[in-house]
């Protein structure tokens, strides 16, 4: 792939620049009156720029979930006259605006990881319509701590289109092929950037790294983890503190476990889907006869950071397990999220 | 071919026998010329099968693939599915996804002396490598066979059993943990058959399928004995929903037993236990 | 596709009334979003609340009213038909089940249809009986409630009955924000679990012996607390060593701003009178020697509270007015036009007692009465195979629309418009704009109102509403304050006559027979197992732990003495009679204890024997019996 120079878009302009792109396009939206922000799917991405321009908080559940629901049809299927499976519908195109790194460095993931042989072709077929015009964050959540996951809050590469907020327009940045098409149709609402432009955004993504709250030191987390120098009872303490509720699980742009499930629709028709599910659910791994391997609740939760942290993993995957969005800070009743836990690992104690 | 990863072909059932009061084999084949050909499982690989609006179940191939695809499961009615299935009959669809997971390696037996141990329900798997090494006798000219039930009800494949039983080139032993009227073959845990053989250990290929702790008392009987970790061959069992390395369930540590597995040695269960940080069964 | 019918929702699966909205594709709700900015919730959800899609979508709804032989018929056909029986049926036979997951406008209208037009005050809801001494003890005490958010103020938290997350998943947050914090936290359970790992203190007391203990306490903290036998027999009596009565004290007496959350529908614990009086007595003292105290009651639904608020009980009527007070009923015969039979109508009990004896012929309820304790499923089954008529107001077929004559098709809580208070009294309007093909509850009594000739009128939930805030202001004030709400404090002043010195309920000694105490909890199992919650798949998976046979819990030394293993069968002997149990281990258990899950007090009938009525509040209380487990 060619150096990309970059462009510039004013911010005028944006919407404009969607709608020339001919698809869907879902941006964050303040749901049902009040400040809760879901990336939604507008016919009209009216004031895409509006939600992004201000620093809002990230939304409580990833834009990944466009590729990856939380409820998806596999296939359908009716039984009369004799067995017949039926595919589901046809992924559309889509774009996302406002996506932030965290949740692009994610989706990277979700490819990569769905990728592995053997290929899921659905996913695949659903991800490669969906492009990502991300917007780099200047301002983080009290929550935010991508910095200390290398996922963001400005990205260098795996974004298709970055923008960066200048003042008065976008900086524009093209990281992919799927980027470079979206920047052809849409030519004519870009222009050269100016001089000074890159520059610019250095410093704002500098301005930005000192505004962070959370700090979690992953490394030394993989470190002691990986070397099994954590203490049976500080896991026993830590995960006393976990209800079991599978929020972190779902908040979590890089968990991908699923369960499996018919449903029938009438006596003879129905679907085959999967849903999200979280490995701290005690049914999780329990076996048809009704032996569980990870029946005590400690050894669900050794096993959800083992993932995320342990360097096997780190080996297997390319990348530890967390992004640094900081939505399990938010959805977890005991405070044992990513960065509680890492600093436990770190200091051996928990608060 | 299939609509997705996700998504079954479809087989017809050909043939189903009664082995134990909750046990059946079901024969299966290919309709169409396209999925015979295609369809080419190795000794160890399994299926899911599926039936539509009750849900999917992982089953090891119990056949192997010289049989021009044809091939059978043997499945117990423990849950939905099973039951389910119990209720088809002959000409019946099922859904299957497949050939899924790794095989037995076979190459380690070569010039070496392929010994099975198999418990109740753990033969299934077994008998594709057993038919596969039948179908080759001149790199495999010699079998033995340990296998164990609970009851003389239990066991499984009892027609084949006396074949086996008068075929030169197997040396088979069968026990029972609790014996029935008309029963006068041993009476015990597979364990004690060891004292029947007397093989080189040294030489031994193992492969092990049963209940979990059968395997794990077998495979101490076999590390005893002297056979190398890396020449006892067993299974693992867990939860199993995709099938394809993906929904995460039969994961231990970081690997699938569904995609990495279902097949390893003793030596590679120690290893993945070790990176995982917790026991594999 | 664009943002989807929306519309903010209250979870209706507990007493928490956590937010959320649903996330949609074309075909339906596919997925959960928790609200990040709700008060309470704060963006967390219990593994209930996230599966609320999943129920939404299963398809074997009750997708449209049914006549007998599961036949479907329109609704116009079913609400002629549900008029003409309730018409031609005398209103002392007639009786009225709600449900407290109901919002509050459908209740109230239904309460409006039973005292207004049916003209019969036989009106309850299942679990409403179990509150009662909430009443009691809010009565005596007075001004005292406090939020969920109020614990984050305070410096000692104690708990009663609060093991199982599952009570108020909510509540959790708070006690680790407590412990963070250097707050105490004291728990009073049989088995303290996880959330209290890192309590303070755990006391475990014998059944129904609170009393004791808490008058142990009480005599620590103040020479005039009025107490009866001496310090000795109460810890007896009760199972608590001297040292844990003194820490308790002593936190008590160390703490400025004291919490006290309990369970406030348990059989088995704080359950009896005499230990909600004296209970009063200690929340009394609190009241006047520290800077706050705070009473958090967990009901056990999403709108028990509200179901109170708008008179579903046989002798109240909406805003907590009781039947026989004149001058209080006048108002609502005022605004409802009509003149209210003065006598207390039956309560559940006694319904279903009446329908076995044919004295009630005809019952129209709403959800089912499957986790229903009291009566119990037995006696339920055996009143409806009695009764002439049956109306069912359900979402899924259970045992109940089994036997009904008219099953109406009920809408499940992610498509309701209508209001909810939660256990901490927070009145929140839950909004769906899911498009349903069936009838929002509150519009069925309405229209089955209007076949009987009433002239409501009502246009939409506004008026119900408003009408609702003219007899209880509270409610006015809620419905100016979307999207959650308000809080209000309501528990009727002298809504219960007042219960001098209550006597305890028998408690029956441990002796080398029978060595071990009995203790019926809400513990081990999901708290309650609504058929609703049960058409999610991954609900079925995660609530299939609870096996079909029931089990108990012991100490593991109390099982070795007994020569049983973990997980072998047994038998659970009482003076009463026997029952097959399984036996499971838990170190967490107080030596002395045996626990039955509350779930399997149907199958421990025989053990459990005769209950004991609690006098003063007609309840009938788990018995507290002596048993033995023997190894089979």
């Amino acid at each position: 792939m060619t150096a990309h120079v970059p462009r510039m878009i004013p911010k005028g302009r944006i919407d404009s620049f969607l709608e020339s792109l001919g698809v869907p396009v879902a941006v964050p939206v303040a749901l049902n009156g009040t400040g809760d922000i879901d990336f939604r799917i507008m016919e009209k991405p009216v004031a895409a720029t509006a939600a992004c321009a201000e620093s809002y908080v990230n939304s409580a559940i990833s834009p990944l979930k466009f590729a990856y629901p939380q409820t998806q049809v596999l296939w359908r299927f009716h039984t009369k006259p004799e067995i017949e499976v039926i595919p589901p519908a046809a992924p559309r195109e889509l774009a996302i605006f406002g996506i932030r790194s965290c949740d692009v460095s994610a989706f990277r993931y979700l490819e990569h990881f769905f990728a592995r042989e053997p290929k899921d072709d659905l996913f695949a077929a659903t991800a490669a319509k969906i492009l990502l015009i991300s917007v780099t964050c200047q301002e983080p959540d009290e929550n935010c701590f991508c910095v200390c996951c290398d996922g963001g809050p400005f990205l260098d590469r795996k974004f298709d289109v970055q923008l960066t907020d200048l003042g008065d327009s976008y900086l524009f940045e093209i990281g992919s092929a799927k980027g470079e098409a979206a920047a052809a149709t849409g030519e004519r609402f870009l222009e050269p950037a100016p001089d000074g432009a890159i520059r610019k955004k250095e410093e704002l993504h500098e301005a930005t790294l000192r505004k962070f709250v959370v700090t979690s030191h992953m490394a030394t987390g993989i470190r002691k983890l990986t070397a099994r120098k954590v203490p049976d009872a500080l896991w026993r303490r830590m995960a006393a503190r976990c209800s079991e509720c599978g929020g972190c699980a779902f908040v979590c742009p890089m968990c991908t476990c699923f369960d499996v499930s018919d449903q029938r629709e009438t006596a003879d028709s129905g679907r085959r889907e999967r849903c999200w599910d979280c490995c701290q659910y005690s049914g999780y791994s329990r076996e048809a006869s009704g032996y569980n391997p990870r029946d005590e609740k400690v050894s669900r939760f050794k096993r959800r950071f083992t993932h995320k942290l342990s360097y096997y993993y780190v080996q297997a995957d390319g990348v530890h397990g967390c992004v640094g969005c900081g939505r399990c800070i938010q959805a977890c009743f005991g405070k044992v999220d990513m960065p509680g836990v890492v600093n436990a690992l770190r200091t051996e104690t928990i608060v | 071919m299939a609509v997705n990863l996700y998504a079954p072909d479809l087989a017809r059932i050909t043939e189903i026998t009664s082995e134990t009061s909750d046990v059946k084999t079901f024969a299966l084949e290919w309709p169409g010329k396209e999925m015979k050909q295609r369809f080419k499982t190795l000794p160890g690989q399994f299926i899911e099968a599926s039936v539509p609006g009750v849900g999917e179940a992982p089953f090891g191939v119990a056949s192997s693939y010289d049989r021009d695809g044809e091939f059978d499961i043997t499945v117990r009615a423990v849950g939905n599915v099973t039951r389910a299935m119990h209720e088809l009959r002959p000409g019946d669809l099922l859904g299957i996804r497949g050939p899924l997971g790794n095989s037995f390696p076979h190459e380690i037996a070569r010039g070496k002396i392929p010994l099975f141990v198999a418990g109740g329900i753990g033969l299934p798997p077994l008998r594709s490598l057993i038919h596969y090494m039948l179908a080759r006798k001149k790199e495999f000219p010699h079998l033995t066979i340990l296998y164990g039930a609970r009851t003389p009800s239990d066991l499984v494949y009892k027609d084949e059993l006396k074949v086996w039983a008068g075929d030169p080139s197997i040396d088979l032993h069968i026990s029972v943990d609790v014996g029935e009227e008309g029963w006068t073959g041993n009476v015990g845990l597979v364990t004690e058959l060891f004292k029947e053989i007397r093989p080189d250990y040294s030489k031994v290929a193992a492969y092990v399928c049963g209940p979990p702790i059968m395997i794990h008392f077998v495979i101490l009987k076999l590390l005893e004995l002297g056979v190398p970790e890396q020449m006892i061959i067993s299974t693992l069992e867990r939860h199993m929903k995709c099938g394809v390395g993906k929904c995460g369930h039969c994961a231990i540590g970081h690997r699938y037993v569904c995609t990495d597995g279902p097949v390893f040695s003793y030596a590679q269960i120690r290893e993945l236990e070790w990176q995982a940080g917790e026991k594999a069964t | 596709m664009s943002e989807g019918p929306g519309g903010y929702l209250i979870c209706g699966y507990c007493g928490c009334g956590c937010g959320l909205h649903l996330d949609y594709d074309g075909a339906g709700a596919i997925g959960v979003i928790p609200s990040n900015s709700h008060p309470v919730s704060g963006g967390r959800l219990c593994r209930r609340g996230w599966t609320i899609h999943r129920t939404l979508a299963d398809s074997g709804r009750i997708r449209a009213p049914l006549a007998k032989g599961k036949r479907e018929i329109g609704w116009d056909e079913s609400f002629a038909l549900a008029a003409s029986k309730l018409k031609s049926t005398p209103p002392q036979q007639i009786g009225i089940i709600a449900s407290p997951t109901s919002t509050n406008e459908s209740l109230f209208l239904l309460g409006k249809l039973a005292r207004a037009v049916l003209g019969t005050n036989n009106i309850d809801f299942p679990g409403r009986q179990a509150v009662v001494p909430t009443q009691i003890l809010l009565s005596k005490v007075g001004e005292i409630a406090c939020t969920i958010s109020d614990l984050d103020g305070a410096d000692l938290i104690i708990t009663i009955g609060l093991s199982d997350e599952d009570r108020a998943p909510q509540i959790a947050p708070r006690i680790w924000n407590a412990i963070r914090r250097g707050a105490a936290v004291l728990a009073v359970d049989g088995r303290p679990g996880d959330l209290f790992s890192e309590a303070a203190l755990v006391l475990s007391p014998k059944p129904h012996t609170d009393h004791a203990w808490i008058e142990a306490v009480g005599a620590r903290l103040s020479p005039r607390f009025p107490t009866s036998g001496s310090a000795e027999e109460k810890r007896a009596e009760t199972g608590i060593p001297a040292e844990a009565i003194e820490k308790t004290a002593a936190l008590i007496r160390d703490a400025k701003r004291i919490a006290w959350i309990y369970d406030a529908s348990a059989l088995g614990r704080l359950a009896d009178a005499r230990s909600i009086v004296a209970l009063s007595r200690l929340l009394g003292w609190c009241r006047s020697e520290k800077e706050w105290v705070g009473v958090l009651p967990i009901v056990e639904r999403n709108n028990t509270l509200g179901a109170l608020d708008m008179g579903i009980a046989p002798d109240l009527l909406p805003g907590w007015r009781s039947i026989r007070d004149r001058a209080a009923a006048r108002k609502v015969e005022g605004e409802w036009h009509v003149q209210i039979p003065q006598t207390d109508g039956l309560d559940l009990r006694s319904m279903i007692d009446a329908a076995t004896h044919r004295e009630i012929r005809c019952l129209l309820v709403v959800g089912d009465l499957g986790s229903c304790a009291d009566p119990s499923a037995e006696e339920i089954r055996r009143a409806l195979r009695e009764l002439e008529f049956l109306i069912a107001i359900e979402s899924f077929p259970s045992p109940l629309t089994e036997n009904a004559d008219l099953i109406l098709a009920r809408l499940l809580p992610g498509e309701v418009k209508g209001t909810y208070t939660s256990t901490e009294g927070r009145i929140q309007a839950t909004h769906s704009s899911l498009p349903s093909r069936n009838p929002q509850e509150w519009t069925i009594f309405a229209e089955i109102a209007e076949r009987l000739g009433a002239d409501w009128g009502y246009g939409g939930l506004e008026p119900v509403m408003d009408e609702i805030g003219r007899l209880v202001p509270e409610y006015a004030e809620a419905k100016a304050a979307p999207p959650q709400g308000v809080v209000r404090s309501l528990w009727g002043d002298d809504a219960f006559d007042s219960v001098e010195e209550p006597r305890p309920i028998p408690v029956e000694t441990a002796d080398t027979d029978f060595p071990l105490v009995l203790c019926v909890e809400r513990t081990y199992q999901p708290f309650h197992m609504d058929s609703d919650l049960l058409r999610s798949p991954l609900m079925r998976r995660e609530l299939a732990i609870q096996p079909n046979e029931p089990h108990i819990f012991l100490n593991p030394d109390d099982a070795r003495a007994a020569k049983i293993r973990d997980g072998a069968k047994a038998t659970l002997r009482s003076r009463a009679g026997a029952g097959s149990v399984r036996v499971r281990c838990d170190s967490e258990i107080a030596r002395g204890s045996v626990i039955l899950p509350e779930i399997y007090h149907g199958a421990m009938g025989e053990v459990l024997g005769e209950r004991p009525v609690d006098a003063a509040t007609g309840r009938r209380l788990y018995p507290a019996r002596a048993v033995t487990v023997q190894a089979n």
